[in-house]
């Protein structure tokens, strides 16, 4: 199993979040302090990049749905970036991919 | 005119003048007149006067009365003819000229020229030269002969007494009191029957050795030429004897040489064998050995101090007859005894004979005697100034110990002490070596048993795990007593030997814990003490034991050291480890006890750990079997199967959930999943089991049902915590041949209709999950089941499932379904459980949830 790696990177106002690894339960509390401390920074542009991810259960989907209900309740723009692996098939199958902004990539959001 | 004859009548020469052939004496001197006897002559006479020829007849010894005492003179006497004018012989003369002088100093010279180096070849031993003297001077210089020699402290000591005749005794202290003299008829002498004697200085290199000395019976009997002749035989004797002297000086002096040699090589030797003695017994039994070979000992014995500081025990010992040994294995260290004198004192004690023994330790001297021995000597073990113990060697003969007896055995001594105190430093360092490796591998030990003891087992199973981990590595055997329902009960009998466990078994069996009891594992739960037996003897089992067959099996257990410590937790004991050494094993120590109450603490915590485990389990096993159906109700045509596989260890309420109900003219079936766990999960799961039962018989209808459970868990927002929940839910309805379903899906897994020839498709249930939006988009989808057609509803969990291989996911799901297409309902449930258990290694990481349903063929 690969540990959930959490690396948050901020260019100009927009803040990304690159979850790499697995995401389930056994690591949510762990994820929601590092999505915490990068939304203190208040961006204007929060990205969720799920795209490397090697695992993700309802448990991770619902850290980055608190998130999303995070960002619209103070008025952030988030977006996500599913790719085209696990999290892709489990947002579709969740019914997701018409409830969140996705993206298919980080140039879309990023300045310039 | 000179008168001839008169003139003849004073010369000192003896002269007789005969005539006639009867030689009639014409003419005799006085001196004639007194030592030539004219009768013996005669002879003589006729024969010069026949023949006319003269005679010499050359020192004829006379004796003769000179100053009122027999003398023997010697003469050389002459006969000769006288001639008339015609030579015809008419007379001799008859003359004698003394020649004593001339003959006794040749005399002298015959004597000393062969005694001189006679006394100085014939031997260099004083005894012999003393021997010759005597020899020499008796009878030649009298009936008597005593040589007195000058000792070292300026006595004289008498050496050689010879008498002509039986030992005089008296004359010899007479003539001690004389001075270097002579003496003729001392009244000294008057009661000793010596009439006169003679003593002389035995003088070499102008030093005096000491006296020589002759006396005699005979009156007069010396003259001033005895005693030189005397003082010539001293000069050679005292030569001889010097020379004597110098050679058993000499002697002495190489035996001394040889002896320290000898000596030397011997305590090199021990110093050899010392060095390659490691432990005190082989010090021990080296010391005696060499020590009885280099002095000649008879016995010799090594003690040490014990742990006791007031006394010594017996190390080794060897000639000391078996019960003085028995009275000696241990000798307490107060005075009055020569080993505890010489021990406390530090200083070597010297018994020389048993006289000595007798007077200066009165009490173990007939020990010592009574042993056959003499002199003794004991010598303390000391270094550093600390007392180790003390040496004792006995001889059977009386000694005297000499100086380089004593350096010798000093010497052997300190070579002991020294090889003890570095034996026992060894020993120290050995046994802390000892330590460490025992501490290492009891904290190697620990780590492994907590390990061990914290695997997913219950309470019992923990328990008798320790109980193997223990045996053989602590203990030879093992068992764990455990408080259930205010009993105290046996749970766990390990021994190194199999059969044994059977006996000590039975022991359990036959008998059971006494409540009473003083000691043992009751008492240890009662107390929450620890209890120690570092020695089990026979007496204390016989103490132990109930009756006498209680007692057999006590005995044949073999135990030699026991230990029973608490199994507490939260300062309550839940009971006992009792861990036991048989035959030959080390026996327990306070150490092991430590360690042992280590090894219960930790195994009482994980076990207590279990109970707790346990008791979580159970409730969710309670919570969770009460969010199930307990049983699925019969659907005609239709056969339906479920199984639930909890995550993990099982102590945790999963959100999983399935159920199948009948709702007014079909009916229902369910599956759910609840993101999270634990007992908010469940309220959420109970809420959704009763609000779809409950949805259900108003509108069966599968969008409105799940719509109006989403309602449901967004009007619980805040008990949701963010949760959702994915679900399917479908109607059956039985139709002409089979099934017909219509389902609807809400972001859950689509169900897989495995068709009987074994096709598998999935029905595209598709829809949003539930809990977070107002407006799920659903829709019903409906299918239908022929004969031996399966539809199979599952949770996550299935393709979720992670096992060495990966995510069992849908491929492999499908190709088992395929594979078993022919099933019957609950088998293609049991199998597809078994399989996934089987692929995640016994352990699921998440719920896993499976619904059958099959249309009868």
């Amino acid at each position: 199993m690969t540990p959930l790696e959490v690396c948050p990177e901020h260019v100009g106002d927009v803040s990304i979040v690159t979850f790499l690894g697995e995401f389930d339960l056994a690591v949510i509390e762990m994820a929601e302090r590092e999505l915490r401390l990068v939304e203190e920074r208040e961006p204007a542009v929060l990205v969720l990049d799920l795209s490397g991810l090697e695992f993700l259960d309802s448990s991770g989907v619902r850290v980055v749905l608190q998130a999303d209900d995070r960002a619209r309740r103070d008025d952030r723009r988030l977006a996500v970036l599913l790719g085209s692996g696990i999290a892709q098939r489990l947002f579709a199958l969740l019914g997701l991919l018409d409830r969140l902004e996705l993206i298919s990539d980080r140039a879309d959001v990023l300045p310039g | 005119m000179l008168d001839l004859r008169a003139a003849l009548m004073q010369v000192p020469i003896a002269v007789v003048l005969t005539r006639g052939p009867d030689h009639t004496a014409e003419l005799r001197n006085p001196l004639a007149e007194e030592v030539l006897a004219a009768s013996d002559e005669r002879s003589l006479l006729d024969h010069v006067y026949s023949t006319g020829l003269p005679h010499l007849q050359l020192e004829r010894p006379v004796t003769s009365k000179r100053d009122g005492r027999q003398e023997e003179r010697f003469f050389n006497v002459g006969y000769e003819p006288i001639h008339d004018a015609a030579r015809m012989v008419i007379g001799v003369l008859i003359y004698g000229v003394e020649v004593t002088e001339q003959v006794r100093a040749r005399h002298r010279l015959s004597f000393l020229v062969p005694t001189g180096p006679a006394l100085l070849e014939a031997s260099l031993e004083r005894s012999d030269v003393l021997e010759e003297v005597a020899r020499i001077a008796v009878p030649d210089l009298g009936d008597l002969c005593v040589v007195d020699l000058l000792q070292s402290d300026g006595s004289l000591r008498r050496e050689t007494v010879a008498h002509r005749d039986a030992p005089r005794v008296e004359l010899e202290e007479a003539l001690r009191r004389f001075g270097p003299a002579m003496t003729q008829g001392s009244e000294v002498l008057g009661d000793t029957g010596a009439a006169s004697a003679m003593i002389t200085p035995l003088r070499a290199r102008g030093r005096v050795l000491g006296t020589l000395s002759v006396a005699s019976a005979e009156r007069d009997r010396y003259s001033r030429d005895d005693l030189t002749l005397l003082e010539a035989l001293a000069t050679r004797a005292g030569l001889a004897l010097d020379a004597a002297a110098l050679h058993e000086a000499e002697r002495e002096a190489r035996d001394a040489a040889d002896h320290a040699r000898a000596r030397s090589s011997g305590l090199l030797s021990v110093t050899t064998a010392l060095s390659r003695a490691l432990t005190a017994s082989e010090i021990g039994g080296v010391v005696i050995a060499q020590g009885v070979a280099l002095l000649g000992a008879d016995a010799a014995a090594v003690f040490l101090q014990s742990d006791d500081p007031r006394e010594l025990e017996l190390l080794r010992a060897t000639g000391w007859p078996g019960e003085v040994l028995e009275q000696y294995q241990r000798v307490p260290l107060d005075g009055g005894r020569p080993l505890a004198d010489a021990v406390l004192s530090k200083e070597p004690i010297w018994l020389e004979s048993r006289d000595e023994w007798a007077l200066r330790y009165p009490r173990s001297a007939p020990v010592h005697s009574g042993g056959g021995y003499s002199a003794s000597t004991v010598l303390p073990l000391v270094i550093e100034d600390r007392r180790l113990g003390g040496l004792v060697f006995s001889f059977v003969r009386s000694l005297e110990f000499s100086h380089d007896d004593r350096e010798c055995l000093l010497a052997l001594a300190g070579q002991c002490a020294q090889a003890l105190d570095r034996a026992r430093l060894y020993e120290v360092e050995r046994q802390a070596r000892r330590r460490a490796e025992r501490q290492r591998d009891r904290e190697a030990f620990l780590a492994e048993a907590s390990l061990a003891l914290d695997a997913t087992l219950s309470q019992d199973e923990r328990l008798q795990r320790l109980a193997d981990l223990a045996v053989p590595r602590v203990a030879d055997w093992c068992a764990v007593h455990v408080v259930r329902d205010s009993a105290v009960k046996t749970l766990a009998v390990t021994h190194v030997q199999p059969e044994k466990v059977l006996l000590a078994e039975e022991l359990v069996r036959r008998y059971p814990p006494d409540l009473a009891a003083t000691r043992g594992a009751v008492n240890v739960i009662r107390t929450g003490k620890p209890e120690l037996h570092e020695q089990i003897s026979d007496a204390t089992l016989v103490a132990l034991a109930r009756d006498e067959e209680h007692l057999a099996l006590l005995r044949d257990l073999g135990m030699t050291s026991a230990m029973v410590v608490p199994l507490r937790v939260r300062d309550r004991s839940v009971g006992a480890l009792t861990l036991v050494t048989a035959g030959s094993r080390e026996r327990f120590s306070r150490e092991d006890l430590a360690f042992a109450e280590e090894l219960a603490r930790r195994a009482a915590l994980a076990v207590d750990n279990a109970r707790l485990y346990e008791e979580q389990r159970n409730i969710a096993r309670t919570l969770q079997s009460s969010l199930l159906p307990h049983a699925l109700p019969r659907i005609p045509g239709v056969t339906a199967a479920a199984r639930y596989l909890a995550a993990g260890t099982g102590n945790k309420v999963g959100g999983d959930f399935y159920d199948v109900f009948a709702a007014g003219d079909a009916w229902s079936v369910v599956i759910a999943d609840v993101c999270g766990k634990g007992a908010s999960a469940a309220a959420l799961t109970a809420l959704l089991r009763y609000t779809v039962q409950a949805e259900a018989t108003h509108d069966p209808r599968p969008t409105v049902v799940l719509t109006r459970l989403n309602h449901a868990l967004l009007r619980h927002l805040e008990q949701m915590e963010g949760r959702f929940c994915t679900a399917l839910y479908g109607r059956i309805f039985p139709v002409e041949g089979g099934i017909r379903m219509t389902l609807a899906g809400a972001g859950h897994p689509p169900p897989l209709l495995v068709r009987r020839c074994g096709t598998v498709e999935t029905i595209p249930a598709f829809g949003t999950m539930l809990g977070v939006y107002e407006d799920p988009k659903l829709h019903d989808v409906d299918v239908s089941l022929g004969s031996g057609d399966t539809l199979v509803l599952y949770t996550d969990g299935v393709t979720e499932a992670r096992g060495p291989e990966g995510f069992f996911g849908e491929r492999r799901l499908e190709a088992f379904l395929a594979c078993n297409a022919d099933c019957p309902a609950n088998d293609l449930a049991e199998r597809l459980a078994a399989t996934l258990l089987a692929f995640q290694e016994g352990l699921p990481r998440d719920d896993i949830a499976i619904l059958v349903v099959q249309v009868a063929s």
